[in-house]
């Protein structure tokens, strides 16, 4: 929602009054503003995947977010002429960002344009290339020159697809590649082969084989650990703790049965964290409603019912449920330098995700038909919160 | 020979007098019963259903006429360049007026048409020549004539019966013979009107209105049947004239023609024995290249073709440059294999492109090598779309046909299992469906730049579709490569032959020079 009364032209001295009040009176108009500054605050990793069609980028988005192929399909946006990118779980809250460059097929490819747009978004560069294909002339070339452009950025370079240098067999286990350079001799000879053609274009090299369940192989994430351990090390601290801290959501919802929502619910408590980790009191006053709003409206169309979101919004205001309830404890510890953050990242974060948990609860009770109890809802939202703020502290 | 001609002549008169008595009988038998009025029509209408249906029989004046009576239809080894010219021969032959009988052994009608139509097919060759002649040498249009006179004399041994006895004057005499034929007839009307007036006017009406056009029209189709002949047999050497095919001369023409319809089957040359890259493959073999990105299985291919270890497998890019092979197969023409190094290692423009594109221009058959998984094609696209620019630029080549090798497919989902046959074009057991859905896309992808996909497993004891997929599709393939060889040859050899005759030609000349200097023999 932007200002309601804009006059064309220069606006005038009573106009710019209005415009202030305008903004004031109407906080939606505020927190859009706010929310896209935070966006930019918080440290959300940005990957950006580099290889050719087929060469396993999409499992290893996949094994990252436990997205499926289709949503992380629909998922991709145009970015710039010769790339796109997929903002996971949503645009709104974005946990994680992945950059495809879809030109590198393309003839004459320059990746100018490319480096400009993703210089300063980009963290880390993730080359997949399949083991087998050693058509990776193009592909060097324009590694190389990104590289060129900006070196400080880490690049890992993941060889998928090794089953294709053991034909019908399966792979070999424990899983050898970690840090002694043992295997099958053909893999190591192929993977000693990229080594060499890609000299001086990677940091660190990781083998993989992210199967479908469909292709018959025992272990379908071959590789995944060695995959995450090796991107974790390579992310700044900051953007480690983030991927970190979705995991940690994540696999909590995942284990209740929630896989649909937990990104959604990830992603907003992330960005719940910046804004409470702003160290100025009243900040997040006014952003926390909002993104716990848009988390609920996310969530609400979602399940097919944008409708049973707004109900539920006026179901906990009533209950005093989310931001409100520990406002004075927070705003207080913030002027503790330091600590403060923390603690006021802690709580905006395990405030957003119990209330993302009791909205699932609410859900799923009127879908049944039952009416929902007021204090069993409360009861959850305490122990969610309870709970979330313990992993958090955990984490510090 | 007179003699002979005296015998047959005997026995001829021999065997048809009774019958000819018989006729004459019978027909004075008929005027004598009066039954002669009745008899006639009858036997009018018999002649004029006759002549309705050689009307009808003839009446088609369409190139599948003259190319069923001697002009085979296009041959196949003709550049698109030559089918253009020859469609514009087709219609030049469809719209110019049919000779009338007169005209036919007009020499100068004949000249008139050659001479329009040697100009239209050199404006497909030369767009901006003014005269149909001046580019080309005095062998090459000697040669041309020679060619059509041999053709058309074909033609009309076969077709016109006891032509090979026919002179010049035979044929005048025949005219002369069918006038006579016109004024016998005239005279009996005119001895029928005096006998018996009424009946004689119907018989005459009745003719006139009939037979004689009948007969008239049948004449016409017939010469314009030959006069079409004529233009396409002469459209057809024009063609071949103004592409340079007949600079080899026409006994070398001939024999490379009769070559490349009956090729020679299965020398018994030692399979499989590889020869340094770059040799060319001799006459009478088809060069074979099989050409694809680095690691797509090529040499496998050429393993599994030969069926043993050959190419050396090894999971590392060796093949250092193109190698060939040569593969004798019972009932297929003699191949020569090239092995070339796989492109893309080192980038769109390194030398390996050059080099196998260098091969590809050279062959005759190309087998395009894409590993089944991999869906980033645009290297193996710009390289097929090089090869096809370098033929455009030279349009007396033709681009040889292309097919494409699905390599790998034992990689396709579900990647563990292998268990052929798969019946991938039917079925519906996963790995089918896979290779199926692979195949789509590949087709897709290359559109028309590949000419049929073989889906094939090339793994040493895991080879599935190369003996029945595989060297089916190549087989089909095979007279169309053939077309690409010949035209290569006849180019290749008017090159070579140019060069040798001219320096012949200088060194005849200074061993006159040297005659005139010295006044003897060197």
């Amino acid at each position: 929602v932007s200002d309601p009364i804009v006059p064309a032209g220069n606006p005038g001295f009573l106009d710019r009054i209005k415009g202030r009040w305008n903004r004031f009176v109407n906080p939606e108009a505020n927190q859009a503003g706010s929310l896209d500054h935070l966006r930019k605050l918080t440290p959300a990793p940005v990957f950006w995947m580099f290889g050719k069609t087929q060469s396993g980028k999409t499992s290893i988005i996949h094994s990252l977010t436990g997205a499926d192929a289709a949503v992380i399909g629909n998922g991709f946006r145009p970015c710039t002429r010769s790339s796109r990118k997929f903002p996971f779980p949503t645009e709104e809250a974005p946990v994680l960002t992945f950059l495809d460059t879809r030109g590198l097929g393309e003839p004459g490819y320059d990746p100018a344009e490319d480096v400009a747009a993703f210089d300063k978004a980009a963290h880390l560069m993730i080359v997949t290339v399949r083991l087998r294909d050693f058509a990776t002339g193009e592909l060097r070339e324009a590694l190389a020159k990104i590289r060129k452009a900006s070196r400080p950025r880490p690049v890992l370079l993941a060889l998928t697809c090794l089953h294709e240098a053991y034909p019908q067999e399966q792979h070999p286990q424990p899983y050898p590649y970690e840090d002694v350079e043992t295997g099958p001799d053909e893999v190591l000879k192929l993977a000693a082969l990229h080594k060499q053609d890609f000299d001086g274009l990677f940091d660190r090299v990781v083998l993989i084989d992210l199967t479908k369940p469909e292709e018959g192989y025992e272990v379908p994430d071959y590789g995944a650990a060695a995959l995450r351990s090796a991107l974790l090390e390579m992310l700044p601290q900051a953007y480690r703790e983030t991927l970190l801290r979705f995991e940690t959501a994540n696999d909590a919802l995942k284990a209740q049965h929630l896989e649909r929502v937990a990104p959604i619910i990830a992603g907003y408590c992330t960005l719940a964290a910046t804004a409470g980790a702003i160290p100025i009191p009243g900040v997040d006053l006014l952003v926390l409603p909002g993104i716990q709003t848009k988390m609920i409206h996310a969530l609400s169309g979602l399940s097919g019912n944008p409708e049973r979101g707004t109900r539920f919004l006026e179901f906990t205001a009533a209950l005093g449920l989310g931001v409100v309830a520990r406002h004075a404890v927070r705003q207080v510890v913030k002027f503790v330098p330091y600590l403060g953050s923390a603690v006021g990242a802690g709580l905006a974060y395990a405030s957003t995700y119990a209330l993302g948990r009791a909205f699932v609860e609410y859900d799923q009770e009127v879908h049944a038909g039952h009416a929902p109890d007021p204090a069993a809802i409360k009861r959850m939202y305490d122990a969610e919160l309870r709970q979330a703020e313990s992993r958090w502290g955990k984490r510090e | 020979m007179n003699r002979l001609r005296l015998r047959i002549l005997l026995i001829g008169i021999f065997f048809l007098a009774p019958v000819a008595f018989l006729m004459g009988a019978g027909a004075y038998h008929l005027w004598i019963t009066g039954w002669g009025f009745a008899a006639w029509w009858p036997m009018a209408g018999s002649f004029l259903l006759a002549y309705y249906l050689a009307y009808r029989f003839t009446k088609r004046r369409e190139p599948k006429l003259a190319a069923g009576t001697g002009t085979p239809d296009v041959p196949s080894y003709w550049t698109d360049r030559d089918r253009e010219a020859w469609a514009s021969v087709q219609s030049f032959s469809e719209h110019v007026p049919a000779p009338t009988t007169d005209e036919i052994s007009d020499m100068n009608r004949y000249a008139r048409d050659a001479q329009a139509l040697a100009i239209r097919v050199t404006h497909h060759y030369r767009p901006h020549a003014k005269d149909p002649f001046s580019h080309l040498t005095l062998p090459e249009i000697l040669a041309c004539g020679e060619l059509i006179a041999h053709d058309l004399a074909r033609l009309v041994n076969k077709y016109v019966p006891g032509s090979h006895a026919i002179t010049v004057n035979n044929f005048k005499q025949m005219r002369q013979a069918a006038d006579w034929y016109e004024r016998g007839r005239n005279a009996y009307w005119l001895v029928s009107a005096l006998i018996d007036p009424v009946r004689a006017g119907l018989q005459i009406a009745a003719t006139k209105a009939g037979l004689q056009t009948t007969f008239r029209q049948v004449q016409k189709n017939v010469v314009s049947w030959f006069y079409t002949a004529y233009l396409l047999e002469l459209g057809r050497y024009l063609i071949e004239l103004n592409s340079g095919r007949l600079k080899v001369g026409t006994r070398r023409y001939l024999e490379l023609m009769e070559l490349h319809e009956a090729p020679p089957a299965d020398p018994d040359a030692p399979a499989g024995a590889a020869s340094p890259p770059g040799a060319r493959a001799d006459a009478g073999r088809l060069v074979v290249a099989i050409v694809g990105p680095v690691k797509a299985g090529k040499s496998s291919l050429v393993n599994a073709i030969f069926g043993d270890e050959l190419a050396g497998v090894d999971s590392l890019p060796l093949t250092p440059a193109a190698t060939r092979y040569d593969l004798n197969t019972p009932g297929l023409q003699p191949l020569s294999i090239i092995d070339t190094a796989g492109f893309g290692q080192y980038g769109a423009n390194d030398a390996d492109v050059e080099a196998a594109i260098e091969v590809a221009a050279e062959s005759d058959l190309l087998l395009v090598v894409v590993p089944a998984r991999s869906a980033a094609r645009q290297p193996e696209v710009e390289f097929l779309d090089r090869v096809t620019a370098g033929f455009a630029a030279r349009p007396n080549l033709r681009m040889p046909p292309r097919v494409g090798v699905l390599s790998h497919i034992d990689a396709l989902t579900p990647a563990m299992e292998w268990a052929p046959p798969y019946d991938w074009a039917e079925g519906n057991r996963t790995k089918e469906v896979s290779i199926r859905e692979a195949l789509i896309a590949a087709k897709e992808t290359f559109g028309p730049r590949v000419d049929a996909f073989v889906p094939v497993c090339t793994a040493p004891g895991r080879a599935f579709g190369v003996e029945d997929g595989l060297l089916a599709a190549m087989a089909a393939k095979l007279p169309e490569a053939r077309g690409v060889a010949l035209l290569r040859t006849l180019h290749r050899e008017a090159q070579v032959d140019r060069t040798k005759l001219v320096v012949e030609q200088a060194i005849n000349a200074g061993r006159e020079v040297l005659k005139a200097v010295f006044g003897k023999k060197p």
